[in-house]
């Protein structure tokens, strides 16, 4: 993984107000902690910030961080956004060592079709976004990629299965699947009553079917309560007319 | 699909409150695609339902679809005419607490037109705002 450059500075506004105001004049607030020294509570550009983000493949990017004229090399470890704007909030910078292994997520993508979708119907089921990995910064994956093609319906592919790059190790445990491929099973119930009902696709008319079924008994049920519904009024009714 | 709580340790509820934005469950988190709120709403098991058959139906017999929302809320309503008090009415219907943010609904294993086109209907079944939004594109 490359190092992107990015400029910090120092930022002495904490509290929830003062944290606002920095973030309407154009900044994100962040902190920068590691291994050596104390967590130091920074600001970023937005800007700049937005423009690293958009540009990398994940939200996992080392960056070339220059605080106070010293420079850090460093992970963007969390950048947290806005539920409904996906504006920025805030920024952990996890500071890492050049020589030293480090443990990251990165998202796993899926190259190629599978068979089990192209011939056997099935759908490809994307178990796990993302794989921790454990190597040196600069032979951290920006992202993994796995060959799907050969997978069939019903069958998967494990964690252990996953040939990773050069001094790059795989965390977790190898049984855990990533990528299945696995036949949809809303579609395989309701056949049978659709012929029968209308006649129509499969899925849709079963529902229809199973639609009509719930309303008629509805109906049915409908009718017996205002039945009911009838025979408790009728007492009210006559005692109102006495 | 479930559309009632199979079990409450009491049957009728407060109303409780609806204000804020959703700080939970407002990721894409299991599918490729999902369906944003943009307000806030009780979404009744009828609606749940109707927006789950579109988007199931627009699919036909492609991908994979996921509900994020439950209706775990019941609330109730005096009938018509009915005098102020003699203890609280009868549970009238399950809804699910919808704030901004919340997502609705998730699918995955369908090209993105495909998908789209599902939550644009089912979205019209639906009493409040919302947005088709993409995994990892802001």
């Amino acid at each position: 993984m490359k190092s992107v450059a990015l400029e910090a500075f120092p930022r002495a506004a904490a509290k929830r107000n003062a944290v606002k105001k920095l973030r309407a004049g154009g900044r994100v607030p962040g902190v920068l902690y590691g291994r050596e020294g104390s967590p130091r509570a920074v600001e970023v550009d937005q800007k700049a910030l937005e423009t690293l983000v958009h540009h990398a493949t994940s939200e996992t990017v080392l960056v070339d961080l220059s605080l106070q004229g010293a420079s850090h090399l460093a992970l963007l470890q969390e950048v947290q956004h806005h539920p409904i704007s996906g504006s920025f909030l805030h920024v952990d910078l996890h500071a890492v060592r050049a020589d030293e292994k480090v443990t990251v997520s990165v998202p796993v993508e899926a190259v190629g079709e599978p068979v089990g979708v192209k011939t056997g119907g099935g759908v490809l089921e994307h178990v796990m976004f993302k794989l921790k990995v454990r190597a040196l910064p600069k032979d951290l994956p920006e992202i993994i990629h796995v060959d799907v093609t050969g997978l069939e319906v019903d069958k998967s592919i494990h964690i252990g299965e996953i040939q990773p790059a050069a001094g790059v190790e795989i965390l977790g445990n190898p049984g855990f699947a990533v990528f299945s491929v696995a036949i949809p099973k809303a579609e395989e119930a309701k056949p049978t009553e659709a012929v029968a009902v209308e006649g129509a696709a499969p899925v849709e008319g079963g529902e229809a079917g199973a639609a009509g079924a719930k309303a008629e008994a509805g109906k049915a049920e409908g009718a017996a309560d205002a039945k009911k519904a009838d025979g408790k009024k009728a007492p009210e009714a006559k005692a109102k007319g006495k | 699909m479930a559309t009632t709580p199979d079990l409450t340790k009491h049957r009728k509820m407060h109303r409780g409150s609806r204000a804020g934005i959703a700080r939970r469950g407002h990721t894409v988190a299991f599918g490729q695609f999902g369906l944003q709120a943009l307000e806030r709403c009780w979404m009744t098991t009828r609606q749940i339902e109707a927006a789950r058959q579109t988007i199931t139906r627009t699919m036909k017999r492609r991908g994979k679809l996921w509900i994020r929302i439950f209706p775990q809320k019941s609330y109730t309503k005096k009938p018509l005419e009915v005098r102020m008090g003699k203890g609280k009415a009868g549970i009238e219907d399950w809804v699910a607490v919808i704030r901004p943010a919340n997502m609705l609904f998730e699918v995955d294993g369908v090209p993105e037109v495909v998908a789209k086109a599902g939550m644009r209907l089912a979205a019209a079944k639906l009493p409040i705002r919302t947005r088709f939004v993409v995994r990892g594109r802001a």
